[in-house]
């Protein structure tokens, strides 16, 4: 079995390592802000885990090819760890050249340049704490497992949009829509509390993938969602985790002449070395 | 003082807990003390077995298989969770646990890290958060060992609120839009002034002080009665930041000295009830005094419909009619302030919100930006998007601290209140003008209409214009 984790919406991706462009942290966890109107979730195909547990009451809501799907709200489960049964190995992430904008060849998608870290952002690094961190709404400790970028986010011409970063010294760069968890040849998927409350558990050996999202999307569709957007506004939320480096947030704008066909609820990068002093990785420089 | 990832937790112990089944259920008329509470804040605890008592039960103590821990308010969100009396420890590669010095339970390590552990802190006595806190430091006295206390969250109102409020935010609670300089210099906190606000509901508090109330069907004539008004925590909070007054907690409104006016509208809030309730609470039935200011945070129903003519006729009509009795040649009119859609979008064309005679009320950031509300034809100003609110359940009172432009435009009825308590006989008009002139003018990218709302310098604008 394979599973593929999609972590998707206003979310942190959190690597314990030295190395500012980690390929093989030692601990990743998905935090998710508190953010203003937005709901964090966890969606599964509800054949894959009929819950035993009487409190768990995942929504039904069903996809455009009418699949139904269970959508757990974490408002109750906020601290959840993840495990894969069998050792998987390491962590691995796949970075690029940082001078590259955009990803010259399909396979170029899949590296993290496209997740903007947090200093990148203009934010200031947080306390990594244990359990919940301060102005978190949800957490999710991944087991060992590939991670990479996806969907980098193209215009109606199915171009790359490129973004310049104010608080980066204006670095200009390519945003991915969605960042994704994969663990292959496994036989156990389990999101448990820390106290055993497992919210999906799956147990079987097959070559199928199971597929499972944690979101952090706005409760309702916005009904601008499809207009063109200038800048990405909506990741100053993240203020909610981390302080903003010099008080205002300057949100990374649209550089290219073209225009987004909708507007992104996307993931940042945080890079932290230990749990116990709390000081996050200085980031390499970049430039534009 | 406990703390997770250096943040101190802060946490407001309310209650005894523990898992076994023993111990009555709170219901929501025993929550009171609780401070703002809903059956639904403590529902998954006592769904997940959890009961509550405000003395510590028979057998609160560690190391049995009873389950223990404290109720508390959460430092930085509201809602609940319960400290338990358990701590999480992350140990350095070959330490055991158990040779840390520290009396424990029930150990157990956790699955998804090797170097974590779940431990059970043994103790007797009530004082849970002493025990853990003891616990804690004993544990990273030694070299690499990290420890926090573990939390059972429930953040049930996450998504519609801030966080609890210190007293140096009850103290600043004014500062962005100058009210208290703006109380000084207009020497009245809305004397005379009658400020109605139309919502779902209200709780009828002590803190209010209520001329009248009314509950509006959208077919039918309007009841008075107060029993037909519903304890509606939004309504509450709207009309709390115009008119609360200084009582049990001190957060007062913009204005604490004005009468309010408390519509209730029915929960399918059409534009036919809305309408129905501004053309009350401008021109009411019988003696009761008309509303010189009228604010409304609610969202027509059919909001992808354009503003219905009988809508738009009612705000006219209060522009035209309202205030009539003051003796002057024509109504003053009454002013109705509204609250912009929630969301950062360009206003939809012909809704109530773009409708020109509505002043429409965004809500800023701390930095003058309107990123979380709306922009474009109809938005008049903004006011901050955060405000502590009085929150009222029962008897009792609480604070809480709320954002949205629900917050917003009562903010701005309230100085309106202020305005018209010093220049009574100002038009609706003239009024709306003064505050959107007194604004504090945005960056042109903040969309931000006007600006920002300036309490001080409207007042100080209204003071130079003759009585």
């Amino acid at each position: 079995m394979k599973v593929i984790l999609t972590i998707s919406g206003l979310s942190v991706l959190a690597c314990q390592s030295r190395n500012p462009r980690p390929t093989t942290p030692d601990a990743v966890d998905v935090i998710i802000p508190d953010a203003h109107r937005h709901r964090p979730r966890l969606t599964y195909c509800p054949e894959d885990f009929a819950q035993p547990d009487k409190r768990l009451k995942p929504e039904m809501v069903v996809g455009t090819s009418g699949q139904r799907l269970a959508c757990l709200d974490l408002s109750f489960w906020p601290l959840l760890a993840m495990t894969v049964g069998a050792d998987a190995g390491e962590f691995s992430m796949t970075w690029g050249d940082p001078k590259q904008p955009t990803p010259t060849y399909p396979d170029d998608e899949r590296w993290m340049n496209w997740v903007p870290t947090l200093q990148e952002l203009g934010f200031d690094p947080f306390p990594m704490p244990l359990g919940l961190p301060n102005g978190a709404s949800a957490r999710l400790t991944l087991p060992k497992g590939q991670i990479y970028s996806r969907n980098v986010v193209l215009d109606k011409e199915r171009n790359y949009v490129q973004w310049k970063f104010p608080s980066a010294s204006g670095l200009i760069k390519s945003v991915a829509n969605e960042i994704v968890y994969t663990a292959d040849r496994i036989t156990e998927v389990t999101i448990a509390t820390p106290d055993g409350v497992q919210v999906f558990y799956v147990n079987e050996r097959s070559t199928r993938s199971l597929l499972l999202s944690i979101s952090n999307d706005l409760e309702t569709v916005p009904s601008d969602y499809n207009d063109p957007l200038q800048s990405l506004d909506h990741l100053k939320h993240l203020s909610e985790l981390a302080k903003i480096h010099d008080g205002v947030f300057k949100p990374p704008v649209r550089y290219s002449p073209v225009r987004t066909a909708r507007p992104i609820c996307n993931q940042a990068l945080f890079v932290y070395d230990t749990v116990s002093n709390m000081s996050a990785v200085a980031p390499e420089s970049c430039c534009a | 003082m406990l703390r997770i990832g250096g943040v101190p937790l802060n946490l407001n112990l309310v209650r005894f807990g523990v898992r076994t089944g023993i111990g009555p259920r709170i219901d929501t008329d025993a929550t009171d003390d609780l401070g703002v509470c809903e059956a639904r804040d403590l529902d998954a605890f006592q769904q997940a077995g959890w009961r509550f008592s405000e003395t510590p039960p028979p057998d609160f103590h560690g190391g049995s298989d009873v389950e223990i821990g404290r109720l508390a308010r959460y430092s930085e969100k509201r809602g609940f969770v319960i400290l338990t009396d358990r701590v999480l420890v992350r140990l350095p590669d070959d330490v055991d646990v158990r040779s840390l010095g520290v009396a424990f339970g029930r150990v157990d390590r956790l699955p998804f890290r090797a170097v974590f552990y779940d431990a059970q802190v043994e103790f007797s006595g009530a004082d849970l958060e002493t025990a853990i806190e003891s616990a804690i430091a004993a544990l990273q006295s030694h070299p690499g060992v990290v420890a926090e206390p573990v939390l059972i969250y429930n953040f049930v109102h996450r998504l519609t609120s801030g966080g609890t409020v210190s007293p140096e935010a009850i103290e600043s609670q004014w500062e962005a839009i100058h009210l208290r300089d703006a109380w000084r210099v207009a020497s009245t906190k809305g004397k005379g002034v009658y400020a109605a606000v139309i919502d779902l509901g209200f709780h009828l508090d002590s803190q209010l002080a209520i001329e009248w109330c009314a509950f509006v069907p959208e077919k039918g004539n309007p009841s008075y009665a107060q029993t037909d008004i519903q304890p509606v925590y939004h309504g509450t909070l709207c009309a709390g930041l115009i008119g609360a007054r200084p009582g049990e907690i001190n957060v007062t409104g913009a204005a604490p000295d004005v009468k309010l006016i408390l519509i209730a509208v029915e929960k399918v809030t059409t534009q036919i009830a809305i309408a129905n309730a501004i053309r009350l609470a401008a021109v009411p039935e019988g003696n009761r005094p008309g509303a010189d200011v009228i604010s409304c945070s609610l969202a027509p129903c059919e909001r992808a419909m354009e503003v219905s003519s009988l809508l738009r006729t009612a705000v006219d009509d209060a522009l035209a009619s309202g205030r009539g009795n003051l003796g002057t040649p024509q109504p003053l009119g009454t002013a109705v302030f509204w609250a912009d859609v929630d969301q950062p979008i360009a206003i939809p064309p012909g809704t109530i919100e773009e409708y020109g005679p509505v002043v429409c009320v965004g809500a800023s950031e701390d930095d003058g930006w309107n990123r979380f509300s709306g922009y474009g034809n109809g938005l008049d100003f903004l006011a901050p998007r955060q405000a502590i609110v009085l929150g009222v359940m029962g008897s009792s009172a609480a604070r809480t601290l709320e954002t949205g432009t629900s917050v917003a435009a009562p903010q701005a009825a309230g100085v309106a209140a202020l305005v018209l308590s010093t220049r009574p006989r100002m038009k609706a008009t003239d009024l709306a003008a003064l505050i959107a002139n007194a604004c504090d003018r945005q960056d042109a990218r903040a969309n931000a209409g006007s600006g920002v709302l300036n309490a001080l310098k409207t007042v100080t604008d209204a003071l130079q214009v003759p009585p």
